[in-house]
């Protein structure tokens, strides 16, 4: 039963791993939006337009990856594969960037931080986090059809 | 003479420099320059002489906004040209932003990994509380939305910082980027409002059923406590839930009669975190600008 599961110390082993996902796809957005208005479209001189698509764009990457969060955390594990469609995308932005001579840092962050996230996701404990929310689910559904 | 009378502490060359510049600007216009922008009205007037001499030319007034806003000029240094002194200036400031964005990034997302925890353990107390309502409402899900989007945006200025840092400035000077950061700060906010209500109801609330002092509410309670507790704790989730609805479900066994502790404690500690959360993400916001709403709803909170 899941009542065997003690939450704090449930959180203080899954946590990390799962903020760690949640905070490098924040970073990697963040950066590759950075990335693509500066390398990419650095010569397009639409200034509101521009800023308005990027952050839009960086806006809407963020509510994809937060919904898909939430789906997930809710036991439908299909939804990991757009965190990891979302993280690619920001890698394959960040690599080629490397013609424009990037900042140092930034270009190190933005390949760096979609990597990362993609490890943890990879993980055994995200495995194990997301097998249990698979298990929760299954529990939850289990008991709302005996309510009824 | 009455300057110095006014400030007693200021030295020759400081009080030189004083008479200097108020015979050298021409001060009511730059005020009244000051005044024109709705956003700076009062704003307060520190000038940077050459010689690193501070002096303040006007105080700041609080009309525009509770929070203080200073317009500082500085003076270029003899035997510099124009050209090397924007240098300077541009690159003085350049380091201290990137950090500084930086800065606000690495809070802005503590406020996003302690709203996400209490998203998270919201969702795994389900199963703990018979599944029938989460601690975790659509505020607590916004809050971690908006708080995972200030992150990135946190994020973001750092890079775009690191790239050209006028870029930061002029993203800031866009009204449509100012909206939005409200929206952000406010959609935060909002979670800090709710919990702040949701933890000073609990708490309250386990004081008003139990007679307890508030710091020895959260040390257990007995088995009648727990269960008029856990009567207005199911209420207090679900308003709409009558008393008489209530007995029926828990008959059924679709609600619960009295938690145990550990389930009690566990929602107690998942709303004090949602209320530390909420407030790391005020200073996060606080210090990204929008100070006077944050600061004012902060110290609200503090009390």
């Amino acid at each position: 039963m899941s009542t065997e599961l003690n939450p704090v110390s449930w959180l203080a082993r899954y946590y990390p791993v799962f903020i760690g996902v949640v905070l490098c796809s924040c970073v990697a957005i963040g950066t590759a939006v950075a990335v693509i208005g500066f390398s990419y479209l650095g010569d397009v001189a639409l200034k509101p337009i521009k800023g308005l698509a990027l952050l839009g764009g960086g806006t809407l990457a963020g509510l994809i990856v937060f919904l898909a969060h939430f789906i997930m955390v809710r036991g439908r594990l299909a939804a990991m594969w757009v965190i990891v469609a979302v993280l690619l995308g920001c890698l394959c932005t960040g690599l080629p960037s490397y013609l424009y001579q990037p900042p140092l840092g930034v270009y190190a962050v933005a390949v760096l931080s979609p990597l990362v996230g993609l490890l943890l996701l990879n993980s055994r404990r995200h495995r194990e986090m997301r097998q249990h929310w698979l298990m929760l689910r299954r529990q939850r559904e289990g008991r709302s059809q005996s309510g009824r | 003479m009455s300057t110095a009378l006014i400030q007693p502490f200021t030295t020759p060359s400081q009080r030189f420099a004083r008479q200097r510049i108020e015979t050298s600007l021409n001060l009511p216009r730059l005020f009244a320059a000051i005044d024109a922008d709705p956003g700076i009205v009062g704003a307060g007037v520190v000038y940077i002489d050459s010689d690193f001499n501070v002096i303040t030319l006007r105080e700041f007034k609080p009309i525009c906004s509770k929070a203080v806003k200073r317009v500082i000029l500085r003076e270029a240094k003899r035997h510099t040209t124009p050209e090397q002194f924007i240098n300077l200036v541009q690159t003085d400031r350049r380091e201290s932003q990137v950090l500084q964005e930086a800065i606000n990034a690495g809070l802005s997302c503590m406020g996003a990994v302690l709203s996400w925890v209490v998203m998270l353990s919201g969702t795994i107390a389900a199963p703990f509380t018979g599944g029938t309502s989460t601690v975790i409402t659509f505020i607590g899900y916004s809050a971690a939305t908006a708080s995972g989007l200030q992150c990135i945006a946190g994020a973001g200025r750092t890079a775009v910082s690191a790239y050209d840092q006028g870029a930061v400035d002029e993203l800031d000077s866009n009204e449509w980027y100012q909206a939005v950061s409200l929206i952000l700060d406010g959609m935060s906010l909002a979670g800090v409002g709710a919990s702040a209500v949701t933890t000073t109801k609990l708490l309250m609330m386990v004081k008003a059923s139990s007679g307890r002092p508030l710091r020895m509410a959260l040390q257990g309670l007995n088995r009648q406590e727990r269960k008029r507790l856990t009567a207005e704790l199911l209420a207090l989730k679900d308003p709409k839930l009558t008393p008489k609805l209530m007995k029926l479900r828990q008959a059924a066994k679709a609600l619960e009669k009295r938690y145990t502790p550990a389930q009690f404690k566990h929602a107690t500690v998942t709303q004090i975190k949602d209320a530390l959360g909420a407030s790391l993400g005020v200073i996060g916001s606080a210090r990204s600008g929008n100070i006077n709403v944050a600061v004012g709803l902060y110290e609200e909170h503090g009390e």
